[in-house]
């Protein structure tokens, strides 16, 4: 009965995902069959350590299986996801809500739906691999499954090891444990040597971004409030729009006063004391530099080495996340009638998560086909054999085409404006054409912004905008409008 | 120092005083059920304080059971 309710959630939360059409939004790509057969046979370092099953397996299924993306995304990301969780964390919990918590929290949602497929994969094998670690057997498949889950997110197998050495702080630290943990992050490093190496050798975008970490950014990246964090609710829950913070919803505190009623009942075991300090380190880190005690954050990442990987404090949301799934079904399974409360949280639970269950979630909640325009795009890019770029006003939309051939370059990185009439101002400007031409920029391109990304007021999408940068675009004498492209904007670059 | 803060002091002090670590969690969780009305009435930051002060309430339980722990290892 519970474990039906339980489906059912579930089945609801991720419904929308049941389609032919794309989910690509936030951080998910889509990827255009012609960019796949670009994919080299070879981990490439800009896939970092993604590589093998983005860039081969993607390679493998598409290019040669001829499956189409918009399947191969469900099938090798988006399902897979949901399967995983759900069973790691039933190894952890060993309880049906359990897995609820864990795989439908607003963190969880938030991460698959701004398409943070990567994380997503790590925070799932997450459960599995604190199990592995805190049972310390199996070297060699604990070290296997640390390795899987640091090739889709190392710094989640950070925390994760980390949460590790914490539990066995609990129960007694070991040289045979350590050396245990030692082993398994030695097997995750050898058979992940394919990005280390490289970036170690390379100034690849991410080493660049730590070197660029500073302390105001750290500030800026702080959302979440303490009370959001203990709580368990993302501080962009629901929208998920970056750096549109909600107030504070209250009914998620009743989560919160489950979880820690869970230290009332008897027997007070080791493991229920561990996951409460879990939930409590996990929830003062993920609010970041935010009060109480902000500074402590601000501090660890001036002096810890390697915690600048964790610029964004929300990574720290999956403490909490691990600590509610195991405490609440202990609180609940530890009153006399189990199925009754089991059944009120479902409910409790369903309330809390509503707009997912209502199909109100954005990002690859919503999904959308690809405008017949990009394919348009696409193809009158393709059948041109000689090398050249396209500009993107502001940005390359996500479904533009881009190949090695016909790179496409931002505006807004070109110019250094940040805003779309600092845009235009640049390419009003004299030097702008010869600028172009000495780039070998032959299209410029405005983009038709179908999933409203990109022509914002306010973080939201503005018509208003988009027709006063076509309608401005198009005024430039030595720019020639090529083609019919629906709203899509292409421009020729008169040399 | 505000007001709420003063009391709170005084509450830890109280239940040091008393050496009951359950007291600390039925005023960890008293303390986030009184911040859910006035989260919904907007008093934001006393709803506030007070979830800070149950984070604290629970830290205080959890650092007492692990002391107890320890005597009887």
């Amino acid at each position: 009965m519970i474990f039906i309710a339980v489906l059912i959630v579930i089945a609801l939360v991720f419904s929308p995902w049941a389609t032919f059409a794309t989910l690509s939004s936030g951080d998910w790509p889509f990827l255009f069959v012609e960019n796949i057969k670009e994919f080299s046979w070879i981990p490439e370092i800009r896939y970092l350590w993604l590589a093998p099953y983005y860039q081969i397996v993607t390679k493998i299924v598409v290019q040669y299986l001829r499956v189409p993306w918009e399947i191969t995304e469900k099938l090798f990301w988006f399902l897979p996801f949901v399967l995983l969780s759900l069973w790691s964390s039933y190894r952890l919990t060993k309880s049906a809500l359990g897995s609820l918590i864990y795989t439908t929290n607003t963190y969880a949602l938030m991460i698959v739906g701004g398409g943070q497929l990567g994380v997503a994969f790590a925070y799932a094998l997450a459960p599995l691999v604190l199990k592995f670690l805190m049972e310390t057997k199996k070297i060699m498949l604990t070290g296997l499954i640390v390795a899987l889950q640091v090739s889709f997110d190392p710094r989640i197998t950070a925390l994760t090891v980390i949460a590790a050495l914490i539990y066995y702080g609990f129960i007694g630290v070991t040289l045979r444990k350590l050396f245990f943990v030692g082993i398994c992050v030695g097997i995750a490093g050898i058979f992940n040597l394919y990005w280390i190496v490289p970036l170690l050798n390379s100034h690849a975008p991410i080493a660049q971004q730590l070197g660029e970490t500073t302390i105001a950014s750290i500030k800026f990246l702080s959302f979440a409030t303490f009370e959001q964090t203990i709580s368990l609710v993302h501080p962009n829950w629901p929208e998920n729009i970056f750096g549109k913070i909600y107030f504070m919803q209250p009914e998620f505190l009743v989560g919160a006063i489950l979880a820690f009623s869970s230290l009332i009942f008897k027997p007070k075991t080791t493991k229920v004391l561990y996951f409460a300090v879990i939930a409590l380190i996990g929830a003062f880190l993920a609010k970041g530099a935010n009060p109480p005690f902000g500074e402590v954050y601000i501090w660890l990442f001036t002096y810890v080495p390697g915690f600048s990987l964790f610029r964004d404090p929300s990574k720290f949301y999956l403490y909490p996340v691990l600590a509610f799934s195991v405490l609440i079904p202990f609180a609940i399974q530890s009153t006399k009638k189990i199925r009754f409360f089991s059944l009120l949280f479902i409910l409790f639970w369903s309330f809390t998560i509503r707009e997912a269950l209502l199909g109100q979630l954005s990002g690859t909640f919503k999904p959308t086909t690809v405008p017949h325009e990009y394919v348009r795009l696409k193809d009158f890019l393709v059948s041109q054999q000689e090398p050249f770029q396209t500009l993107w006003i502001p940005e390359r939309q996500r479904f533009g085409f881009a190949s090695k051939l016909h790179p496409a370059v931002d505006a807004r990185l070109l110019t250094g404006e940040s805003s779309i009439s600092g845009i235009l101002a640049w390419i009003n400007s004299k030097d702008a054409q010869r600028e172009l031409s000495s780039r070998n920029i032959k299209y410029i391109v405005v983009g038709y912004d179908s999933r409203g990304e990109l022509f914002l007021t306010d973080r939201k999408y503005d018509e208003t905008v988009y027709d006063e940068t076509l309608d401005q675009v198009t005024k430039i004498s030595w720019l020639h409008k090529e083609g019919e492209f629906g709203k899509i904007g292409v421009f020729e670059v008169v040399h | 120092m505000k007001p709420q803060d003063i009391a709170f002091i005084i509450v830890v002090m109280v239940l040091i005083a008393l050496r009951r670590p359950n007291y600390f969690i039925y005023a960890g969780l008293s303390c986030l059920a009184l911040a859910i009305p006035l989260f919904t009435l907007w008093v934001f930051f006393t709803a506030q304080h007070l979830v800070w002060y149950a984070g604290f309430f629970f830290l205080l339980f959890i650092l007492f059971s692990l002391r107890r722990q320890h005597k009887v290892q």
